[in-house]
């Protein structure tokens, strides 16, 4: 049991804070978040051995849980989704195709070491973390942070102009 | 690098892919993070306090910004709790032993010559070590352990002859039961003779203290004076019956 503890601490260490955004910005409540955190936590240890990736693994079942909660706090209906703005289904200021590359770079492993790096990344970019907070949640400086931050943006930004896209300033 | 992240940050703006989370929220995440996982291993079937201890540490260095491992903090959680074992216990055997100890130390001050006797530890502690085979305690309480006197401008040869002779006529006087010379480990002695001799001026000064090894206290304290060196068998065995006398 120490071994799957182990294991489990870590991935939590990691995804935590990360899941935990994810949730609020669908639910915007801290105390529901953590309700619906633990849920998907005790489901994570129950499966522990048999998940692959445990981040999209988190991300699936945290569909399925925000879309209970909605149904249960708000039975007349939400547009799910709303909730869930596929990037695939929406037009943003025209320029679909190129969120559609950029979300494949950010989806991309390749641009990721590890799943730590991947959990840095999502706090840092997507959640707008400072370094220093990120930081606090896994465990690193707020130098290291800020160096393997800048790694993956580079790794990025090359695979991106792989797909042609050249230069980000163009798009903007 | 820079710049880049700079253009990256707008980008990801730009295109809609950053959702922010306030900062008291991040703040929040980090409070309850330990908590909420150690609901989440009950809940799990999962707890142990040994575990919950171990995660504690390791998500409260992971807070500092502490890169570490669960085996590490276990590890270092198995270390400190050794350390703190090992000092406890030392500090029990040596609190004990200071408890159970024989008196180890005489510090007392001679009235008359204001000599401190503190010197003495190692030769007490050997006179009265409880290695003594049998011997009944009131025979070891009347026990005298006759140390070598200290020489001030003699030779030491003279002033270890003269703390013999003292010996031998303490023997003599007394019974050989109850006199020891310098240390041993086998008999224990209640009593330490203790002097000096000193030369002034062509003349020799013995001096001679009986000090008990259970309190420190001072019991007999006599002098001789030799005329010469070939006085000085004389003067100690005047000394040794001033001795006798004075402790029966």
């Amino acid at each position: 049991m120490f071994l799957k503890n182990r294991e489990f601490a870590e991935a939590y260490n990691d995804l935590y804070p990360v899941v935990f955004g994810a949730v609020y910005s669908k639910v915007g409540n801290p105390e529901d978040a953590q309700d619906i955190c633990q849920e998907l936590f005790v489901k994570l240890y129950e499966k522990l051995e048999t998940i692959e990736n445990r981040r999209k693994w988190l991300y699936g079942a945290l569909r399925l849980e925000v879309m209970a909660y909605y149904r249960k706090k708000k039975p007349d209906g939400v547009d799910i989704d709303e909730v869930f703005a596929d990037v695939g289904l929406t037009f943003v200021n025209g320029f679909r195709d190129a969120r559609i590359v950029i979300s494949g770079a950010i989806e991309h492993d390749e641009n990721f070491e590890d799943e730590r790096e991947r959990a840095l990344f999502d706090l840092v970019a997507v959640q707008n973390y400072s370094y220093e907070e990120a930081g606090m949640q896994l465990g690193m400086s707020k130098r290291q942070v800020r160096y393997r931050y800048g790694l993956i943006v580079e790794r990025i930004l090359a695979y991106l102009q792989k797909q042609g896209i050249k230069s980000l300033e163009d798009l903007l | 690098m820079n710049g880049s992240v700079s253009v990256f940050s707008r980008a990801m703006e730009r295109f809609r892919f950053v959702e922010p989370v306030p900062p008291e929220v991040q703040r929040h995440i980090r409070r309850v993070k330990r908590r909420e996982f150690l609901k989440i291993l009950r809940r799990a079937g999962a707890y142990s306090t040994l575990f919950a201890i171990v995660s504690s540490v390791f998500f409260t260095l992971k807070k500092l910004g502490v890169s570490i491992t669960i085996a590490k903090a276990a590890m270092l959680i198995g270390v400190s709790a050794l350390l703190l074992f090992g000092g406890a216990a030392s500090s029990v055997y040596y609190a004990v032993r200071a408890l159970t100890a024989p008196d180890s130390e005489i510090r007392v001050q001679s009235e008359e010559s204001g000599q401190s006797v503190a010197s003495s530890q190692a030769l007490v502690s050997n006179a009265t070590a409880p290695t003594a085979a049998a011997d009944p305690p009131e025979l070891v309480e009347r026990r005298f352990g006759v140390q070598g006197f200290t020489a001030a401008n003699v030779d030491p040869a003279t002033a270890a002859r003269v703390s013999g002779m003292v010996a031998s006529e303490l023997a003599k006087l007394k019974g050989g039961e109850r006199v020891i010379r310098g240390a041993s480990k086998d008999r224990k002695a209640g009593m330490l003779v203790l002097g000096s001799v000193e030369e002034l001026g062509g003349a020799y000064d013995v001096t001679a203290r009986v000090v008990s090894v259970k309190d420190g206290r001072i019991l007999f304290y006599s002098s001789e004076t030799a005329g010469s060196a070939a006085e000085l068998d004389g003067a100690a065995v005047r000394l040794s019956r001033k001795i006798a006398a004075g402790i029966r």
